[in-house]
């Protein structure tokens, strides 16, 4: 495996701005920039001419976008040049900030969309705080799984505490409530738990206690599960939630092979709600047709491919689990919202990262990206601090 | 895996291990694994969490794809229903005029408001809906139902005057809009429906000049496909398309509105008078070909059409009948023309019966020797079969040929028959001899009116028309139709002579003195004729009169033809002859033609003339209004037991200044009947 070539690597050590510039997974923010770049574009297109209807001002949600993309930047670059021990050591204030945020979301600052309270308004800036709690939370964990390796099976001492991290941020969103944030953060937990090696007893209970709570939820309350499954047969349901989901069909199906030009669909005419936050993606699909969704669907492919790649090449469990952990993140997004609009997933409200208009979740989504980059400039071919600590 | 570990003992699998430690909760010390074996499985799992998602998103990848080249067969229905607008513009309808440029149809706007649900804000409802019932004058919660409902479509109100609708558009609410529609009105009613025709639920020409000159009056309908997002707002832009959707053009009749109402009238009242199953009156300018008028009774109006098909049949163009001794001119005509006989030429009428072959044929009013004049005066079947003799089957049927029989006239109304005429080659003596005398042919009331024109005009026949001209949106003419000479029948001589013989039959002792209108030379011909039902000759009759006036100088071919007359007389001199001097004396004052003074019976206010002027010797009923002897006066007719109604009919356009008293029947009226009278004099009519 990869750790062989561990101990052959004699360079000297590098430092300064211009090292962690060549170690740099060029490919991973590539593809992120490119994405960026396209999202503007595609809110431009799905956006433009509400915009124009609802504010007089067609590019109403691009500025804002372009606002949060700048910050983000700005974010992602600070943190290239963090080395991962502050990090490390300063993660837990994120998590403590996050929480913070969550709990002011109940406060009058909070602002209350879509029949949740989600956001902070801050004036003209309104703040999601999951999305910033999230990585506070990942980083948090990291930190506490990193301090407790090779002990990840033991209950009390390891699992309860990371319960008891969890659980802070888990009720809060199920306050609000956010119930596919709060899913996707349980899936981090788990990707993290599972990456620090959680013995496959475990893995194959939580699987089976998981499928047995679905089958007793389904008997009990067959309704429910209507209520979850009828995402699969969206004719079935075409005045509720399955309208929006035909409406992307739709939007797709007039895209065809090559799509109807840039801002060419309609769908963003009125017709397909949110087409400009959790649908972009279909008016990709109108747009840019099926190549359009193929070259979208692949840019995350390497985004996630890259990610993962560099938590396989990590010199550390820390490193491990926050590239994971922080590729989970965003692959779980992606591939959450491309789900609901092919039809595998129930409507949850999920962005898409990097195209959905959303200030908070792409500076979110770009503190990620800066903090994989990080981690891929201190790779072990690169004797540095982290290869130290452990 | 790399169980090797520098600090403790190596184990054997972790499923092993993990199951051992559980049993030993807490104690924590003992079983730290270290960090290579950790971070190594750390990186594989990392490995196959990029192995699953990538999976993941490549059948994503491979779904959404398939959502776009190939949907399934719901969401290409949904999505075409949601975001294609189909619609038709329809071009407008051309009117019809008639030859003064008179309206006789068009087509009027009729708007329906529409609204479309979803556009309305539930919170705005209640408002908009009454804003609009305000306009609309209907109930409120009415509006807000239909409001309400679900879909993209409801109709808020049918045919509401363009104005209404314009004033609901000005709210300027994007869920209103108005979806045009004509309909077809027909100004008078039932004036002229038979030529005018109807048109269909589609607006599509049915029948008369609706059908026959529809593609003219149709004009470019444009079907429009457009993209349409949910606010309704056009995707597409349209390029010019009302330009696209040409109008309809307006056609003008040869059609006189005036001489229309005459004519209709005057078949009324033979109606009223004989009860016959039907009647129909051409008038034609034989100068021109020109239709002038022409009605049939029972008649339909095509603003509201009713079952009854019989009453819609234009029987002037689809029905050929035997027309009897209305032929009896032409085939002197042609007789005179191939030099066989003079005018004044001798022909021995065999005191009313003769042997033609086997057969025997005989006259009503038996004559002896008798002129080729006299044969049209006293309308003999045995002269008029000499006549064709003389001529033989091959030049008589010829010269019928020539005057327009046997073939359409080709006038632009749809179904036209062309009649049916015997080829000479088979037709026997006798069939030759009935032919004479219009048995054994059939004509049309138009071949008929063409055919006497051809006569008035001197010898040549025009080509008859109902169409002047077709204008466009513009005013611009598209097709014009000048009058057009189709042949010369006879010389100038023989239709003068011809003419002369036809006057004869309106003067005294003639078949139809009842046809004579004061101040004018009528020339004409009767008919009765053996009515042909099932294929057999029944009891019934087919009176009819033919002629034209001025007879020096006509202005008007009249035909008149009265099917089965079932009360008083069944002869065509009593029935139509009436009628034909009703039409020509009306239609001749509003043409202005001035009478012929010397001709005008002298009337002295004195001597208490009798109460109207109307040549005919006498039915007792004397409607019309007459010319008196001076200059611009009229004569008040008897117009004592008419209701209202028919009262104001009779002394419209006379100028007279009416006073009506009472209701009913007219009971009195001063001045006396027969006073001449100026425009503008007061007339008290009392009603009782």
């Amino acid at each position: 495996m990869s750790t062989a070539s561990l101990p052959v690597v004699q360079d000297p050590p590098e430092h300064g701005p211009l090292a962690t510039l060549r170690r740099l997974d060029w490919w991973l923010l590539g593809t992120t920039l490119a994405l960026l770049a396209f999202g503007m574009i595609m809110i431009l297109s799905a956006s433009s001419n509400y915009a124009d209807h609802r504010y007089g001002d067609s590019m109403h949600f691009v500025t804002r976008q372009g606002m949060g993309a700048a910050f983000g930047l700005t974010a992602m670059i600070g943190i290239l040049f963090c080395p991962m021990r502050w990090i490390r050591r300063y993660g837990p204030w994120i998590y403590l900030f996050g929480l913070v945020g969550l709990v002011l979301v109940f406060t009058p600052l909070g602002h209350k969309a879509y029949g949740a309270v989600r956001w902070i308004s801050l004036g003209p800036i309104k703040i999601q705080p999951s999305e910033f709690a999230r990585i506070g939370l990942v980083l948090t964990l990291a930190g506490f799984l990193h301090r407790n390796q090779g002990r990840i099976n033991d209950v009390v001492g390891v699992l309860f505490p990371v319960g008891l991290i969890s659980s802070a941020m888990i009720v809060l969103l199920m306050l609000q409530p956010d119930f596919g944030t709060t899913v996707l953060t349980c899936a981090l937990i788990f990707v993290m738990v599972f990456i620090s090696g959680l013995n496959w007893v475990w893995v194959g209970s939580l699987g089976v206690t998981f499928v047995v709570a679905a089958g007793l939820g389904a008997i009990v309350a067959p309704y429910r599960l209507q209520r979850v499954t009828s995402f699969l047969n969206p004719f079935d349901d075409l005045e509720g939630a399955g309208h929006q989901v035909i409406q992307g069909w739709i939007a797709m199906a007039s895209g065809g092979l090559t799509g109807q030009g840039i801002a060419g669909g309609i769908a963003q005419r009125g017709n397909l709600p949110e087409a400009h936050t959790d649908f972009i993606a279909a008016v990709v699909g109108e747009d840019l047709g099926a190549i359009g969704m193929i070259l979208l669907v692949s840019a995350f492919g390497i985004l996630v491919w890259r990610g993962y790649g560099i938590a396989a090449r990590a010199s550390s469990l820390y490193g491990a689990l926050v590239a994971a952990a922080l590729t989970t993140l965003l692959a779980s997004q992606a591939v959450v919202n491309l789900g609901v609009l092919v039809g595998w997933a129930p409507p949850k409200g999920l962005v898409l990262p990097f195209l959905s208009y959303g200030a908070s979740a792409v500076v979110a989504h770009l503190v990620c990206v800066g903090l994989l980059l990080r981690i891929s400039t201190e790779l072990p071919h690169s004797p540095s601090t982290e290869r130290g600590t452990s | 895996m790399r169980p090797e570990s520098p600090r403790r003992a190596p184990r054997r699998g972790r499923a092993g291990s993990a199951g051992g430690r559980r049993i030993q909760v807490p104690s924590v010390e003992a079983r730290v694994e270290p960090p290579e074996v950790v971070l190594s499985r750390a990186r594989r799992r990392a490995t196959v969490l990029a192995v699953l998602t990538a999976v993941t998103l490549g059948a994503i990848g491979i779904r959404s794809a398939a959502l776009c080249v190939s949907p399934h067969d719901q969401t290409i229905t949904l999505g075409s229903t949601q975001r294609w607008e189909q619609m038709v513009l329809k071009a407008r309808r051309g009117s019809i005029l008639d030859r003064n440029g008179d309206p006789l149809v068009v087509s009027v706007d009729t708007p329906s408001v529409i609204v479309d649900p979803e556009l309305v804000e539930p919170q705005e409802r209640g408002q908009l809906a009454r804003r609009v019932a305000h306009i609309l004058d209907a109930e409120p919660d009415e509006i807000q139902r239909k409001m309400s409902r679900s879909g993209r479509y409801a109709r808020l109100a049918s045919r509401v005057h363009p104005r209404i609708a314009a004033e609901v558009l000005d709210i300027g609410h994007k869920a209103l809009f108005v979806e045009s529609d004509q309909r077809r009105y027909y100004t008078e009613g039932e004036l002229g429906g038979h030529v005018l025709g109807f048109v269909n639920s589609e607006g599509e020409g049915q029948s008369g000049v609706e059908a026959a000159l529809d593609p003219w009056l149709r004009g470019t309908s444009v079907l429009l496909q457009r993209r349409r997002d949910r606010r309704g707002l056009d995707v597409d832009r349209l390029r010019d398309v009302d330009r696209v959707s040409s109008a309809g053009m307006d056609v003008q009749l040869t059609l006189d509105r005036r001489l229309q109402h005459i004519t209709e009238r005057a078949l009324d009242n033979v109606m009223e008078r004989h009860k016959p199953v039907a009647a129909t009156a051409v008038v034609m300018d034989p100068r021109t070909g020109e239709v002038l008028a022409l009605a049939n009774t029972p008649s339909f109006n095509p603003n509201a059409l009713s079952e009854d098909a019989e009453a819609r049949r234009n029987r002037a163009v689809v029905d050929a009948i035997e027309p009897g001794s209305v032929l009896k001119p032409f085939v002197a005509a042609a007789a005179v023309e191939e030099g066989k006989v003079q005018i004044s030429t001798l022909i021995d009428c065999e005191n009313g019966r003769w042997r033609v072959g086997r057969s025997r044929i005989g006259d009503d009013h038996p004559q002896g020797v008798i002129t080729v004049s006299e044969v049209i005066k006293y309308s003999s079947n045995i002269g008029s079969a000499k006549l064709a003799f003389m001529l033989g089957a091959e030049t008589y049927l010829s010269y019928m040929k020539a005057f327009g029989f046997g073939e359409q006239t080709g006038i632009e109304l749809p179904a036209e028959r062309t009649g049916r005429m015997r080829a000479a080659d088979k037709i026997k003596p006798i069939e030759l001899a009935t032919t004479s005398y219009g048995h054994g042919i059939t004509v049309t009331a138009v071949q008929l009116a063409s055919a006497v024109s051809a006569i008035a005009n001197d010898g040549v026949r025009m080509k008859p028309r109902l169409v002047r001209e077709v204008v466009d949106e513009d005013g611009v003419p598209a097709l014009v139709r000048e009058p057009e000479p189709l042949q010369r029948v006879i010389s100038s001589e023989t239709a003068t002579a011809i003419t002369r013989a036809m006057v004869t039959v309106t003067e005294k002792g003639g078949t139809a003195t009842r046809a004579r209108v004061p101040g004018f030379n009528v020339a004409g011909k009767t008919g009765t004729a053996w009515k042909i039902k099932d294929g057999k000759y029944s009891d019934g009759r087919i009176g009819s009169f033919v002629g034209f006036v001025p007879a020096e100088d006509p202005r008007l071919a009249i035909v008149v033809i009265v099917d089965e007359p079932t009360v008083g007389s069944r002869y065509g001199g009593i029935v139509a002859a009436p009628a034909f001097a009703e039409i020509a004396s009306q239609s001749l004052r509003t043409l202005g033609v001035a009478p012929d003074p010397e001709l005008l019976p002298t009337s002295h206010p004195a001597r208490r003339a009798p109460p109207a002027i109307v040549a005919a010797p006498a039915p007792s009923v004397r409607k019309t209004i007459a010319v008196a002897a001076d200059e611009r006066a009229l004569i008040l007719p008897d117009l004592s037991g008419q209701t209202m109604r028919e009262a104001l009919a009779t002394l419209q356009g006379t100028g007279l200044q009416l006073e009506l008293l009472g209701s009913g029947r007219v009971a009195r009226v001063e001045p006396e009947p027969g006073v001449p009278v100026h425009p503008g004099t007061p007339v008290r009519l009392t009603f009782n």
